[in-house]
Order: C-alpha cells, then structure tokens, then sequence
C-alpha cells in the first residue's frame, strides 16, 4: 500500500504539477466554501455528449489548487428540456462524433440561455477540423443563432489573459491555432475549442495522462490546461483584464517575457 | 400661296374628268361640243371646290418678352444700413423696372424660404418683409420651373432683387446654371466695407459632466479687421464667467476661441459667448451667441472588490457596463492565500492587492465602493477600515456590501467600523448563520423593486424569481434603515423578519447591505421563462440609482420631441408620470409653467394623457433663446414631482443682423447665367433685355371654298349650260 502511495506521488511530481494534491489537502473544507463553480455538462441525444468523461476530477484538483474558484467536486449533467439548465450560467458542450438536431424547443431552451446570460464552452473531442461533431454544432448554432457565424477569437480577448498570460490555442490536439467564438449579449457567449482540450486532463488511477498531446507533448498539455483555466475564469469574470489597471500591469509582464501584447 | 387639303381625291376625279371631256369633245357637232366644254368647265370648279383649296399667309409677329422677377422678401431685407433694403427694393420696381412693361411681360415672385407669384401691388404695400431664410438656389429653381411652365425660354429673363444672405441648402450657382435664361441680379445692401466681427457659431457639445472639463469654442470670422483685437466673453446664466482676448486672423480665415469650463452643478445650463470688438465695428448685432449644455453627473466610478471569483461579479459589472454613467474597477482575488502557484509569478495576470493605497487614498476616488463575499482579514488590519467611516460620512461615498460566506459577521467584520456603517445588526464570527436553505425573497413597496411600469406586473415578476440559497443571516435591521426584502419566515429578535437587503443613509453617504450574492439566478431564470434578462438588469441598476440619487429614479420625466427649435416651430412636450411606487399613472394632474428667453411666464394646465402614464402638449416658440419648461404632477392634492428643463430655440437663420450684401455670390450667380451683375439699382437693364427681345412668324390658312364668286360662277355656268340646251332644242 505504502509502495503504491509513493508511485503515485511520484509520477505526479514528474508529471509536472506536484501542487496538485498536496494543495487540496491545505484547502478548507468544501461544505465550509460557497460552491461558486460547478461543471455542467449538456446532455444531447445522439453522439458522444459524455467525451472525456472523467476530465473534470483533474481539472477540479487543479482548480482548487491553484485558483480561489470553489467547485462543486461533483459533475452535474443537464439537457435542454427543463429549467435546470438556467441554475448554471457557464455550460460544457463536448462530443467527437455527429449528433441528433435539437428539437424546436431545445433550440428555444439554449437562445433563451444564451438570452440571460449564459456561457457555453464547446470542445470537439475528436480533435479534428471539420469532423461530424462540428457540422453537427454549426448546424444547431445556426438555429439558435440565425445571424452571427463563429468566428476566430482574437489572442487578445480577455479570456486569454483571464488567470495565466496569453497560452497557446492547444488540447490533447492541435487542430486549429484558434478558438472560435459567438459573440451575443454583449459577451462571447460560445466558446469553441476544435483541440480536445479537455482531453488534455484524462488521467489514469494513477494520475498519469491518458491522452498523448499530440504533437507537443507535455508542454503542449500545460499549454491545454492553461487555457482551459483561462476559459473558466472568464466564465466566472468576464472582461475586468480589459480595465486599465490590469491592462497596464499585464503589458509590463509581457514586456518582461519579450513580447507587446495587451489584452483588448 | 395656294395649297390643297384633298389631294388623294383630285386626282381621282381628275381623271373621271378627263376621261368624260375627251368623249364629249371627239363625238357631237359644234353646239354639243360648247355644252360639253361648259360641262366640263362645271365639273373642274365642283372638284375644285372639292379639294378645299386655301390660301397660306405668312403674319410677322413680335412677342413681349417674359421676365421673371424676383424679389427677396426675408427679413434680412428689412434691415436698415445707410438706406432700407426693402425700400430700395420698391423704388427699384417703381422707378426702373415699371417702364419696362411696355415691351416686357413682368412677372413678379416673391421669395425667401418658399417661392410664389405675387403681384407688383402687393409688393408695393409690404410694410416689412418677413421671411426666415433667403433661399436663392430653390428660389432660381423654381422659377426655372414656372418658365418652363409659361413660355418657352427663348426670349425670358430673370431679374433678382436681394441682398445675397443665402442661407438655405441649394447651391445658388449651381441653380443659376441650369436655369437657360440670363439672370439680372440686383444687389441690395451695402458690401462689407467697414470693419465687422461676427460670432458664427458655438461648438459645444450638447453634453458635460459634473466636475469634467468641458470645452466650448466659438468661431469668429472678420472682416476688414486688419490685425484687430476682440475680447470674448463667456457667461453662465448671464453671470461673467471668464474671457479671453484674440487677434483676429484676415478675412476670410475663421479665428476659434476655446473655453475650458468645470461644470460644478448638474442640470441643463444656459451659456453665452459674447464679442466685443471695440468701436467702430459697423454691425454689433452679429456678435452673439447662447447656447445650452446638459451637465450630468459625472461618471460613478465603482470600486468592486470580489473575494472570488463568481457568477454575481461578472453579471452584475455587465448590468454596470450597460450604464454609460458606471465606470468600474475591480478586484477579485482570483487565488487564494493558500493556493500555489506551480509556474513563476510572470505567468500569471495577477497583480498585487494594493489594499493600503485603497483603503487609505485610493477610496475617495470612487463613488461607490461594493465589498463582495470579500473578508479584509489576510490582507489588511482592521484599522484600515476606519477610512470608510469618513469616506462614507464625511465625503458622500456610497459601501456596498454583498453576501457570501466570507462577507459580513463571517467575514470578520463585527467589532469593525463597517459594522457601525452596516444598515443592519450582524454576529460574530463563527456564530452568524450562512443558511444554504433555498428562500423566496419578499420584496418590500419601494421603487427599486419596480420590475415594470404596468400596475401588477412587478409582483407577478417577484413571485416567477427563483428561489436563492446562501443567506448571511442578520440579526436585524438597524433603527433608520430602510428594509428592501426580507426573509418569508425567519424572524429577528425583535419578531419582525428577518432583512435581506436594507440601506440606510449614514452621514452625507449611503450604505446598503444585501445578505446575498446570487442575484445573478434572476437574470437566467427569467430569461428561462421567456422574459430574457431586462429584469434583473433593471433591479441592481435601479438600485445603484438610489445609491447615488440619480434623477432616473424619479417619478416625472420630460423632454421635448426634439433636441432644438427654430424659432416659430411648435415645440411638443412630452411628460411620463409613474406614481409612488413607479407605475404608469394615468390620472394625475399636468401642470407646465413656461419661462420664455424674455422673462415672461406662462402656464398651461391639465395636459392630455395618451396612456401609458405619458402626458402631452405643444406651445409656440416665438422668440429665439432657452425657454424653461417645467412639468408638475398632483394627484389628491399631493404632489408626484416637478422637473425641469431647457428647450433650446434658434433664430432663424443670420437673417436677423446680416445686413450686408453678398456681392461676390451674386455676381458669381450672374456670371453663372450669362446675365450681369446690377448693384443698388438697375440702370441701362433694358438695353440688356433687348437683346432677348422675340420675333415670330406663324402661317396663317385662308379657305377658298366660302368665297362668293365660286357660287356666282358656278351657278352662271350652269345657267348657260341650261339656256344652251333650250334654244337648241336639246329639254
């Protein structure tokens, strides 16, 4: 038992992020804690909704670990035929294979989502451009989208610089050099990753990664992780890098890190 | 000349003719042949006769030629230099264009904004021309048009009587161009010849905010000012409020004058600039200009600290960034004390709390300060807090403080000054409740819960709210404060329930105290049912307007229907009445008290209501400057409210002191046609219009057919035929 503990620990620490246990033993309690996040997942009929599904206990420690946002340690599923779904503002939509269209009154359900306020974070992860999951989800946006189209995140949205300084656009893949976004209600509403960026999290009982990240390896999955952190903390702030204040601050890291970049 | 109407005919009979001549001729003795010949000799005249024989006279004639004139009747004509413009305009018509209608048709207009026939006697009686544009390109148009209408254009002319003040939108050239016909124009006035400074317009925006610079410029163009000085002055209310002193660039360069100025008070504020430019300047009357600014408070600038990241930040700064007024700056403590950071400090975003530079300086840069789900301790000692019992009291700021289970009594705050500021009694640390049983809040009557203006509504929309979970349970509220929403069953000590939100005013500030911070669920949920997010938004922004009494939170609003008047415009006014508690109210009494640029009052009384709480009327505006309008609402006797405001009225155009004449247009305006430039009189016009003189041919047709001696001669004819064949025996 005692050998066991120690490999754990150890591939752990090789993995890279030695913080991540070691962290949520210092955390307080999590029923002492105002559960300010919890990761919800959109239940569609047809295809592979539940893609990636056990990413969120990784990401969970690594929320908790590093940032002040208190999860719920429990994943929650909703789909788009009740009320549930508008107890949660920010939404995880994953899948790698084509899927059934929404009804009428699911299309209704997710407008009227994206109408009070609503975030969605779509990850294909499939890992690939144009795959059956992404026709499937242009399909469907365009419904509860009629106008705008996904279009390119600029690498200077707020969301790149909302907790980690700008990372690269990658998951367990690196499909595309972007994210694409939809912008609606004054927010970029839908975020769409074609990376696998959850993937980026699989662990095995052992912690170690399931998914190889192709082709970066592991400082393609820190890369991954970082912004996945980003994505969530913009869902939980929105745009506040873009105040002066911080506007300022993070010029003069990215001048020390040889670059110019701010957020805009 | 002879001609033929039928000539298809002719030869038709001709050759019947023909045909029965020859048969007669060649058989038969003498006597046959001379009846024949007679017989013929009737037939030719019959189809003669036939064929409508005319004759084609050529008649010369000389047409009077048609001139249009023109004659400028705005009211700048009406003004007086070394001689009256519109005077002169008379002894014009009267002495030089009179003799003229012996050989021309003289068609007279009258025109300024609009263009119509008038008649030389009803020029003649205008006692004063009163016309509030001089609009010379559509003028030319249209007269162009009635031209085209009357006669053709060869042989008319156009004769323009004006000073050239054109201040409407057509290109008078342009239109001089296209016209076809020559243009006589004859300026009336006197070209700029002496010094003269003219205030041409004001730049300033229509908006300013309190203690914001604002800056006004005024525009100036001179003329034959040679280097000369003038002084400009600007004045609040009729008040001095500073000036300035500029040389005055060349003619024909505009010379700007800029004014910073700190609105100190909110409310629309009247200005005007005034120029002196000393003596001997030739027109005064152009040296003038009022305008009018609309100064708002400035900007609220919010200070939001979040303990953490969450969902009630981020949709309440999006309420806060919707509002033009609200500038925010935030802090969220995105990691906790605890938290590690595995990468270097440079990857990161973060940047340092600066708590000592805000709780000491920094907070009385802010308006409002919100502490939300945020505990000082760990960063800061409770000695720092001490500022915001001045910063609230003293200087007017505003605390917000919003729930969480690091806020209020769990965030350490009893024993604090913020517990002394705090509306409402909160427990030690450990020993307040942070209750997670989910609650329906219960709003209190009061205008911030106004979710609509249709009576019903709001509550409907209160009771369709989600339930909210997490509640820093207070013990009570404070004597003073003013209860928003309570709990529907937890009781305080003292039995009444249990307060959620409650604000108080403490000092010159206010302080306000909600017991939760997931109000971010009403946005969602009612857009879940179909009523999208305007609700919630309208809640918290609401509630910031009470927090810094701003105006939308009153009763009455009203405005005109348009930003500006021009002066003889009927100004409509709008009035939107909500009672106490902020729905339409459609039964109030509507007073409106009119102070005109003048001085003089007026009141007009019950206004009509249209539904929907809105009251409408309308009024003249007879004198250009602000009038000031204000709008009372009663019902029972009781008042709703008054509000005030400026509608601004223009002078017409500068047809109220341009008293020169703009020579260079109007000789650019005959160039333009071909015609000649006139100035003050029209001497030698008719050797000009001569040359337009017309003369015409027409043919005129005479018929043949009706003259007697056809009868007489045909009648004769067969006469003898007939005596012929009696004596020789042929009857």
């Amino acid at each position: 038992m005692r050998k066991t503990l120690t490999a754990a620990a150890l591939l752990l620490f090789l993995a890279g992020l030695p913080a991540l246990c070691s962290s949520a033993e210092l955390r307080e309690p999590f029923e002492k804690r105002l559960e300010n996040f919890v990761f919800v997942r959109l239940k569609y009929t047809g295809g592979n909704w539940e893609a990636n599904k056990t990413a969120w206990e990784s990401l969970c420690r690594q929320l908790v670990a590093v940032t002040n946002i208190h999860p719920a340690e429990a994943e929650k599923t909703v789909d788009l035929k009740g009320m549930e779904i508008f107890d949660h503002p920010f939404i995880f939509l994953t899948g790698d294979q084509e899927f059934a269209p929404f009804s009428a009154e699911e299309t209704e359900t997710l407008k009227r989502f994206f109408d009070g306020g609503g975030i969605c974070f779509i990850d294909d992860a499939g890992g690939a451009l144009n795959s059956g999951f992404d026709s499937s989800i242009r399909r469907e946006f365009k419904k509860v989208f009629p106008g705008p189209e996904f279009q390119p995140i600029s690498k200077k949205h707020a969301l790149y610089y909302a907790f980690h300084m700008p990372p690269e656009t990658a998951g367990a893949r690196k499909a595309a050099d972007y994210l694409e976004g939809m912008e609606y209600n004054n927010q970029t509403a839908v975020i769409y990753s074609h990376n696998d960026i959850l993937g980026s999290f699989l662990t095995d009982k052992f912690g170690l990664p399931v998914k190889k990240c192709v082709p970066g390896g592991e400082p393609q999955r820190l890369e991954a992780k970082k912004l996945c952190i980003n994505i969530l903390m913009y869902g939980l702030t929105g745009t506040y890098k873009l105040d002066a204040i911080h506007r300022g601050n993070i010029l003069n890291k990215s001048k020390l890190k040889g670059g110019t970049e701010v957020p805009e | 000349m002879m001609n033929f109407e039928f000539t298809f005919w002719a030869v038709f009979f001709l050759l019947v003719g023909g045909l029965a001549a020859y048969t007669l001729l060649k058989y038969g003795d003498r006597r046959k042949k001379t009846i024949a010949a007679l017989r013929l000799g009737i037939f030719l005249l019959l189809v003669f006769l036939l064929l409508k024989p005319v004759f084609l006279e050529k008649i010369k004639k000389t047409e009077k030629a048609s001139v249009s004139v023109l004659v400028d009747v705005s009211r700048s004509m009406d003004l007086k230099g070394t001689y009256h413009k519109f005077s002169r305009v008379k002894n014009i018509i009267n002495r030089e264009l009179l003799p003229l209608e012996k050989n021309y048709e003289l068609n007279y207009y009258a025109f300024s904004g609009g263009f119509s026939r008038a008649s030389k006697e009803e020029l003649l009686k205008l006692p004063a021309p009163a016309g509030e544009f001089t609009d010379l390109g559509q003028s030319l148009e249209q007269a162009g048009e009635e031209l085209k209408k009357n006669s053709s254009a060869a042989g008319s002319a156009v004769i323009l009587l004006t000073d050239g003040n054109h201040n409407g939108g057509l290109d008078p050239v342009e239109a001089a161009k296209s016209l076809n016909v020559p243009l006589y124009v004859i300026g009336i006035g006197e070209p700029r010849t002496g010094f003269d400074v003219e205030l041409s317009r004001v730049e300033a925006s229509e908006l300013a905010f309190r203690n914001i610079k604002s800056v006004f410029k005024g525009v100036l163009n001179s003329y034959n000012s040679r280097g000369r000085q003038a002084r400009v002055t600007l004045l609040k209310d009729s008040v001095f409020v500073t000036a300035q002193d500029v040389i005055l660039k060349p003619d024909g360069e505009e010379t700007t004058v800029s004014f910073e100025y700190l609105p100190a008070e909110t409310g629309l504020t009247k200005f005007e600039l005034l120029v002196d430019a000393g003596s001997g300047e030739i027109n005064s009357g152009n040296n003038k200009k009022e305008f009018s600014v609309n100064v708002l408070k400035e900007k609220v600038r919010i200070l939001y600290i979040s303990g953490s990241p969450n969902y009630e930040y981020r949709f309440l700064r999006q309420v806060l960034k919707n509002n033009p007024n609200y500038e925010v700056v935030t802090f969220i403590i995105l990691r906790g004390m605890t938290d590690v950071l595995p990468l270097n400090e440079i990857d990161y975003t973060l940047i340092p709390f600066p708590v000592q530079d805000i709780f000491t300086k920094e907070l009385y840069n802010y308006d409002i300060i919100v502490l939300e789900n945020f505990s000082y301790k760990g960063f800061m000692p409770p000695e720092y807090l001490n500022s915001l019992k001045n910063y609230v009291e003293n200087s007017g700021g505003d605390l917000v403080m919003l729930g969480g289970p690091d806020s209020f009594g769990s965030g350490g705050y009893k024993g604090t000054m913020v517990e002394e500021l705090l509306p409402v009694n909160i427990k030690t640390e450990g020993l307040e409740e942070y209750i997670k049983t989910p609650f329906q809040l219960k709003p209190a009557k009061h205008p911030v819960n106004q979710l609509s203006e249709i009576k019903g509504e709001s509550e409907k929309i209160w009771e369709e709210l989600p339930e909210l979970s997490g509640l820093n349970r207070f013990e009570g509220q404070k004597t003073g404060a003013l209860v928003f929403a309570e709990h529907p069953r937890l009781k305080s000590a003292d039995g009444k329930p249990v307060p959620v939100i409650a604000g108080w005013q403490k000092g010159k500030g206010k302080v306000l105290a909600v017991g939760v911070n997931n109000t971010w669920r009403w946005s969602m949920w009612l857009a879940g049912t179909g009523r999208g997010n305007y609700h919630y938004g309208r809640y918290w922004q609401q509630m910031f307007n009470w927090l810094v009494n701003a105006p939308e939170l009153g009763q009455l609003s009203a405005s005109a229907a348009r930003k500006t008047y021009r002066q003889g415009d009927e100004i409509n006014i709008n009035v939107t009445v909500l009672d106490n508690f902020f729905h339409y109210e459609d039964e109030a009494a509507l007073d409106l008290e009119i102070l005109e640029p003048g001085g003089k009052t007026s009141s007009l009384r019950g206004l009509q209501n249209t539904g929907n709480g809105v009251y409408e009327t309308s009024f003249a505006a007879e004198t250009p400057g602000n009038y000031r309008v204000t709008a009372s609402a009663f019902k029972a006797g009781k008042s709703l409210g008054a509000v005030s405001f400026f509608v601004p009225v223009t002078a017409a155009t500068s047809e109220e002191y341009d008293l020169f004449l703009n020579d260079k247009l109007l000789k650019n305006v005959a160039a333009a046609s071909r015609g000649k430039y006139f100035e003050g009189g029209c001497p030698g016009i008719e050797k000009e219009l001569k040359l337009n003189r017309a003369e015409s041919v027409s043919g005129e047709k005479i018929p043949l057919r009706d003259r007697p001696v056809f009868f007489i001669l045909l009648m004769s004819a067969l006469a003898l035929e007939w005596f012929l064949r009696r004596i020789s025996g042929l009857l």
